[in-house]
């Protein structure tokens, strides 16, 4: 469908023209945005920002405001609470992040978070599911290539419909977090109760962008999204829900659809309630590690 | 069955009203003497009556009178009248041949041809255009289009550059019944609606209803769009052509035998591929666009009672895309094909019989390849249909309408497969969607009084989801949990319903006149668009256990006034409508949803009201003419699943929307014409803020529809130049148009550049706009011998 409309792009490119113009636009209200999370085996932590007005420019003082500092954030497994502190991040954007240190994630359990920003509260919901586990992982070259290429993962899907995935992958020494691809998220319906088979690359790290060209190679000329040879890859492959796996379908969506005329934009699909945006999701987790050798063989 | 006890209740009653008396019948046709065709709706008046009536599509008419005397006087518009004097004293048949007038440069008032059809007709909210009028509107390109001309008239709105949709009275573009020869057409428009498909040499006449249509049309909510084709000169042999900057079109028609029976081809072709094939080099080499469309009809005069017609259209646009650096290609075939074959007998010359049986097939496919992936995508409709229609005209006071139709649907709103090397993948069943679509009717138009004419009709219809079909049946998560299959033919979902058509016409006097009209209609076949443009893309789908029937009320009022004896037509409309059960796709949805899956599991249903005032002057005689349609109206959705379930403007929506049409004969060798059109801008979906997740950029949307492009305006020129004919057969004309005189650009569509370095905090998001068509002269050279 993306290739279709490319094309007609294309073609009208050929004989229309374009111009710059300025957009009239109401101010619109600014919301709270929760990007948090708790992981099997790991406390929870937040992000929490604020929206800017979608022609307003940006600059570092204006994303700084952005970030909100005085935000209360409990999360509770219906027994305990946990009231998550601001901390350091520094490898992850915007890097004021509220973390827990009293529960930690457990696959199977319901977890409840509560943000108050300027006397407004916020409530969401969410459960870790228990993991699927992998079978095996491979590196396999790409075409034409020695040492690059992409890690393929193996796994066979549990009987019941309503399994969704999301994979993550960190390259040892050289990522400080996982990193996903884009889509990194799938559920299981063609191929539910199947073993099935998924090519995963190397994510981008919003924070690497200027190593890049804009055709994401190095000063090399080599791609981001390859593995090499000689690395150590962990692979994290998470179970989520079906609301934090809705979330992330929709914003993976709108990236697809960005810029595209014909399509009915949507706005990413939240499980906060209460007027604020984003998501608060659990992660069922299992993880691997692939040591690919220097010299791959086929 | 309640609706076909009150459908037989209403014929009977009609009989019963009508009486029995000494009268007689005159009937006969009204037909062209230079080429023999057919002249539908010619009034056929008698004087000493004050009353008349008109011939139908195929020339016919019929006058039941009481014994006497009468003066028979025959016209249509373009043509000299022609008056013969009649004894009644037994049933007569008589065929009146009329001439065309020729246009002298000196104006000449022949009385008669000016007419106040518009103010005494019970027709309201539709228009009649004769081809001579389309020919001369400035065109696109070169090219005359029959589409593009009825979008100049007030109701009826373009639904924007690159596309052949048009939006009426607020209904969305599968809402417009567009017929050929009885034969519906599903998407009139070549490459994304640059063209129609109508090839103005082969069409004679075009009709559009925007509202309180007779109960004999039925099936689509706003308009109907009935065009039919030329029989065929069956006189002498004729050619018309012409040569244009990017197509050319040749039509040849003549006699089989003489008086008897004639033939008509007509075919049309783009050269764009082979003119820039030359500079489609490198890797992009082997791309291009090409279109042609083939019309051909024949028919067959048996006798004065029997008519044979064959008519079928042929048309297909390829656009094929190839980039051999990235080892890509993709081919993009699409079009229709529709046949109709019809059979005309009179019965007893109050009772003309008309048989139909038509093909319509849409259909288009998308092929991509890259390497080794192969994706295929196909979408279509098929349709078979049988009519048989009855026109009844017992006395002058009554004209009576009835008759019954049957079209069976086969849909394949889409399937693909996809192969990966040797594997193909499984994207879920190709799913057809089979369909039972009939309607009975009876329409009566009969005369109160002197003043007071009524139209009241009645359209009971039937629906019906038939198997095979396999639905998929999607838990709260809408994940598919099971299937349910059906046996071929297995009835899967029934609806029947009933539309009263009910319109009068009050005439205040000769020349002014007050109508009203109220209809209810049914659509059962729907347009699903993922997108807001209108591409060949969208898929149609019928009614299922999913799905049920759209529809609308409509009230209408308006005033009519002729001034200068009839040179000067004016009216004013006013109209409401309300449409339930509208469909849209559910928010958040893309093209994979569609696999293994039913589309119509994706639908999401709402309501809409559109309302508005339509102003149209017309000048149609002298040297002079033209017209002004100026639209007020507006049009809102309200879908609980939709913009949060609050009511919003409709993509169709526009204020405004201003046609101003001008011809110019300045004498027999010059013509100018001029077309300018101001529309309110289109309403879109913008951002309003964004913010960060995982470090990216995300966009948070406005409510539906809440922004508006910058407003639509444009004017177009033609000069037309006659060559002097000097006596021989071969006629010629060279005609050179501009488009967008003013070079406006219009916006297709904006979109968002914006570029982020999140290391050097800095965001900065700039606004385009993409236009389609700056300033674009043409020529074409027409002939005729």
């Amino acid at each position: 469908m993306k290739r279709m409309v490319y094309i007609f792009l294309l073609s009208l490119a050929l004989i229309s023209c374009e111009k710059e113009i300025t957009v009239d636009m109401p101010t619109p209200e600014n919301k709270i945005v929760v990007e948090a999370a708790i992981e099997e085996g790991q406390y929870a932590w937040a992000f929490i920002s604020r929206t800017a007005a979608y022609f307003a420019p940006v600059d570092s003082a204006i994303i700084m405001n952005m970030i909100v500092k005085n935000a209360v954030v409990v999360v509770t497994d219906g027994i305990e609470n946990d009231t998550l502190h601001l901390s350091l991040d520094p490898y992850t954007f915007p890097y004021l992040k509220y973390v827990g240190s009293k529960i930690i994630g457990q696959a199977g359990k319901q977890y409840w978070i509560t943000i108050t920003v300027d006397e407004k509260t916020y409530h969401a919901k969410t459960t870790i599911p228990h993991a699927v586990s992998l079978d095996s992982l491979k590196f396999k070259p790409d075409n034409n290539q020695d040492t690059l290429g992409f890690i393929w993962l193996y796994l066979k899907d549990p009987d019941t419909l309503g399994n969704y995935y999301r994979a993550f992958t960190k390259v040892l020494g050289k990522d400080s977090v996982f990193l996903h691809p884009y889509p990194s998220v799938s559920d299981d319906r063609f191929f539910n109760g199947q073993k099935a088979e998924y090519q995963l690359y190397r994510g981008r790290n919003p924070l690497e962008d200027n190593n890049y060209n804009p055709q994401g190679l190095d000063s090399a000329g080599v791609a981001r999204w390859y593995f090499r040879t000689g690395e150590t890859v962990i692979v994290k492959i998470t179970q989520i829900d079906n609301l934090h796996y809705r979330f992330w379908y929709s914003m993976e969506q709108q990236f697809m659809t960005d810029g595209n005329p014909f399509a009915t934009p949507t706005s990413l699909k939240t499980n906060i309630e209460g007027g604020a945006i984003g998501v608060w999701g659990g992660y069922g987790v299992f993880i691997d590690t692939l040591k690919i050798p220097k010299y791959a063989k086929n | 069955m309640d609706f076909y006890k009150t459908f037989f209740l209403f014929i009977f009653l009609i009989f019963h009203v009508i009486g029995w008396s000494q009268k007689y019948t005159i009937s006969g046709y009204v037909r062209d003497k230079k080429s023999g065709e057919d002249l539908p709706s010619a009034n056929v008046y008698v004087e000493e009556l004050k009353k008349g009536t008109s011939t139908n599509n195929y020339g016919f008419f019929s006058l039941t009178l009481p014994k006497g005397n009468y003066t028979i006087k025959v016209s249509f518009i373009g043509y000299g009248d022609v008056i013969k004097k009649v004894i009644l004293g037994k049933d007569i048949k008589i065929n009146f041949v009329l001439s065309e007038t020729v246009i002298q440069a000196s104006e000449i008032t022949v009385t008669g041809e000016r007419s106040n059809k518009n103010v005494e007709s019970i027709e309201m909210s539709s228009y009649k255009l004769p081809v001579e009028t389309i020919k001369e509107i400035p065109s696109f390109m070169g090219e005359v289009d029959v589409l593009k001309s009825i979008q100049l008239l007030p109701g009826v709105q373009s639904s924007g550059e690159g596309n052949s949709g048009f939006y009426v009275r607020g209904g969305g573009p599968d809402q417009n019944l567009i017929l050929l020869d009885n034969a519906i057409v599903y998407n009139a428009g070549h490459l994304f609606g640059f063209f129609s498909i109508f090839n103005a040499d082969a069409i004679k006449d075009v009709n559009l209803i925007k509202g309180g249509a007779p109960a004999n049309y039925g099936g689509r909510l706003s308009s109907v769009l009935d065009i039919s084709m030329k029989e065929g000169n069956n006189q002498t042999y004729h050619v018309d052509g012409g040569i244009g900057v990017i197509s050319s079109r040749l039509t040849v028609q003549g006699p089989i035998k003489k008086d008897t029976s004639s033939f008509l081809i007509s075919g049309r072709r783009t050269y764009i591929d082979v003119l820039t094939k030359p500079f489609i080099k490198g890797k992009m080499k082997g791309s291009g666009y090409y279109f042609y469309d083939l019309n051909a009809k024949i028919n067959y005069r048996f006798s004065e009672n029997n008519r044979l017609f064959l008519s079928g259209y042929f048309g297909r646009d390829v656009f094929s895309f190839k980039n051999s650096e990235d080892g890509f290609g993709a081919k993009f075939p699409w079009g229709n094909t529709t046949l109709t074959a019809r059979w005309n007998h009179v019965f007893n010359q109050k009772l003309f019989q008309n048989l139909t049986a038509t093909f319509s097939n849409y259909h288009f496919i998308f092929d991509a390849e890259q390497s080794d992936f192969e994706f295929k995508l196909y979408s279509g409709v098929k349709d078979y249909a049988i009519s048989l229609d009855y026109t009844y005209l017992p006395s002058v006071l009554h004209t009576l309408k009835f008759g019954a139709q049957y079209t069976f649907h086969d849909f394949e709103p889409g399937s693909a497969t996809a192969r990966i090397g040797n594997t193909n993948f499984d994207t879920g069943k190709i799913i057809h969607y089979y369909a039972n679509d009939m309607a009975l009717y009876a329409n009566d138009e009969f005369d109160i009084s002197e003043k007071l004419k009524f139209s009241i009709g009645i359209r009971p219809t039937l629906f019906q989801h038939i198997g095979s079909f396999t639905r998929y049946q999607l838990d709260d998560k809408r994940q598919a949990k099971d299937t349910i299959q059906y046996k071929p033919f297995e009835n899967i979902a029934t609806y029947s319903n009933i539309e009263p058509r009910i319109s009068l016409r009050y005439s205040l006097n000769h020349s002014t006149s007050v109508k009203a009209s109220y209809s209810q209609n049914y659509q059962y076949i729907q347009l699903a668009s993922m997108s807001s443009a209108t591409l060949p893309t969208d898929a149609w789908i019928p009614c299922t256990d999913q799905i049920k029937p759209q529809f609308a009320v409509q009230y209408a009022g308006g005033f009519f006034k002729n001034f200068k004896n009839d040179t000067y037509e004016t009216s004013v409309e006013l109209y409401y409508k309300t449409m339930k059960n509208l469909i849209d796709y559910k928010e958040g949805l893309t093209s994979d949803d569609n696999m293994g899956n039913n589309p119509d599991n994706n639908f999401t249903f709402g309501s809409g009201k559109s309302y508005g005032a339509e102003f149209f002057v017309k000048r149609r005689f002298g040297k002079l003419n033209g017209w002004v349609g100026y639209t007020l109206s507006k049009t809102t959705r309200l879908f609980p699943e939709i913009n949060n379930g609050k009511e919003y403007p409709a993509k169709y929506d526009r204020r405004h929307d201003l046609s101003v049409v001008l011809t110019y004969d300045l004498n027999d060798k010059w013509n100018f014409g001029a077309v300018f059109v101001y529309a309110t801008g289109d309403a879109t979906t913008l951002p309003i803020s964004r913010y960060f997740i995982e470090g990216r950029i995300v966009s948070e949307y406005g409510e539906r529809n809440s922004f508006r492009l910058a407003p639509y305006h444009r004017a177009d020129i033609s000069v037309n130049y006659k060559f002097p004919n000097k006596g021989k057969k071969w006629n010629s004309s060279i005609n050179f148009s501009i488009y967008n005189v003013y070079n406006r650009m219009n916006p297709y569509f904006i979109y968002f550049d914006t570029k982020t370095d999140l290391e050097n905090y800095s965001i900065t998001t700039t606004a385009k706009q993409v236009s389609l068509f700056s300033i674009l002269p043409s020529i074409t050279y027409n002939f005729n011998f």
